[in-house]
């Protein structure tokens, strides 16, 4: 590490504030991002999957 | 009457045909031009072994498909059909998402990391710098998503391909996020080095309006309740947005900019004006966000194929 302690990595000199708050944000933006999509699909196959069982039920009567 | 019509018509056609390797050269003599213009700026060695590999490259196509023409066309045929059919692409989708999901966590990881910790710092901007390993893979994937858009709204105006569609809403939301995040991360990089969070300048107008065209093509297609109508307005504003991309890239050439012009290159580390112990982890942590980018564009797409083809016997026996 280039770094002596975490301590230094977190102070990185006097821009700790400005590199650790960008890349919270922006990971926090992308994990966001991807759980949405992720999220999405799932509820998409649930409904798909209620609407066909309901269908196949209709078929059945 | 019918005959001489027939025989008209056959006459026609046949004189307006031209042979298919017509065709074929005259693409592969403009993809060589295009490239031979923008490869030219390269220094020379890398610019001698691109633009050799490149004509080689070529010419071997070129006499491969004239030797088997049927094998070349019926593979380009058969691709275009198969990855236009929303089925196929759903089966081969799931094939290589997690192996996608894979590279992609460890490619942004080991570039993130690296980049954080154990790259060394900015001889005049110090640790602050560390911000290039997030700002700018998230400007470059947000230039080719736009990019990528742009080719599928071609695809979808002209042969109103229905993939074509589907794939232009599962790249907009990802592509918006990596505007923003090359806003955000940006402008906290100005406020140490520049003196400033914004300024209206070329590129970051230009980025602006970028993350605005992503967000119109979002709007558009959840304005129009009709999926069709929706997809050829968003394919419209894809292909028209594709300027923007330009502007965005060469805005730093065209207009005094207080951004810095591109210190990197596609030669390597001869055309780059990055030392190596800084370009690898943002080489890795770019390579990473194009393969997350990728696996989101799958999920979407995948998502969106599912509703679209709901009634369809396939996605029945998928879900069920």
């Amino acid at each position: 590490m280039y770094f002596d302690s975490f301590a230094e990595l977190w102070q990185m000199g006097v821009h700790g504030p400005f590199v650790w708050s960008a890349f919270g944000i922006c990971v926090a933006l992308i994990l966001l991002n991807v759980g949405v999509a992720v999220y999405q699909g799932r509820r998409v196959r649930r409904d798909l999957k209620r609407i066909i069982r309901r269908q196949i039920m209709q078929e059945k009567q | 009457m019918q005959e001489s019509r027939a025989v008209h018509r056959s006459q026609t056609t046949g004189s307006a045909k031209l042979p298919g390797h017509f065709y074929l050269i005259s693409l592969v003599a403009l993809l060589a031009a295009v490239l031979t213009w923008f490869i030219w700026s390269a220094p020379v060695r890398p610019r001698t072994v691109w633009l050799g590999g490149g004509w080689v490259f070529g010419v071997a196509f070129y006499f491969g498909a004239l030797r088997y023409p049927d094998l070349y066309w019926r593979t380009l045929e058969r691709w275009y059909h198969e990855l236009g059919s929303p089925r196929y692409f759903y089966r081969f989708s799931g094939l290589w998402l997690p192996w996608l999901v894979g590279i992609a966590v460890v490619l942004c990881l080991t570039g993130l990391i690296w980049g954080l910790a154990f790259a060394p710092p900015h001889h005049e901007q110090g640790n602050s710098y560390r911000i290039i390993y997030l700002h700018v893979p998230a400007s470059s994937a947000a230039l080719m998503g736009y990019m990528a858009m742009g080719v599928a709204g071609l695809v979808a105006l002209v042969w109103r391909l229905k993939m074509a569609e589907i794939m232009i809403k599962a790249i907009a939301p990802f592509g918006a996020v990596m505007a923003a995040i090359s806003l955000i991360s940006g402008a906290i990089w100005g406020r140490p080095t520049w003196g400033t969070y914004w300024i209206w300048d070329a590129r970051l107008t230009s980025m602006l309006i970028l993350l605005f065209l992503y967000l119109g093509v979002i709007a558009l297609q959840n304005a129009i309740r009709d999926p069709r109508q929706a997809g050829r307005a968003a394919s419209l504003l894809s292909v028209v947005g594709v300027i923007n991309v330009v502007i965005v890239r060469y805005s730093v050439d065209w207009w005094q900019s207080l951004h810095q012009g591109s210190s990197m290159s596609m030669f390597g580390t001869a055309g780059s004006a990055i030392h190596p112990s800084m370009l690898a982890p943002l080489l890795l942590s770019m390579f990473g966000i194009y393969f997350l980018y990728a696996v989101t564009v799958l999920i979407r797409a995948r998502t969106e194929i599912l509703w679209r083809e709901r009634k369809s016997n396939w996605v029945r026996e998928e879900v069920s």
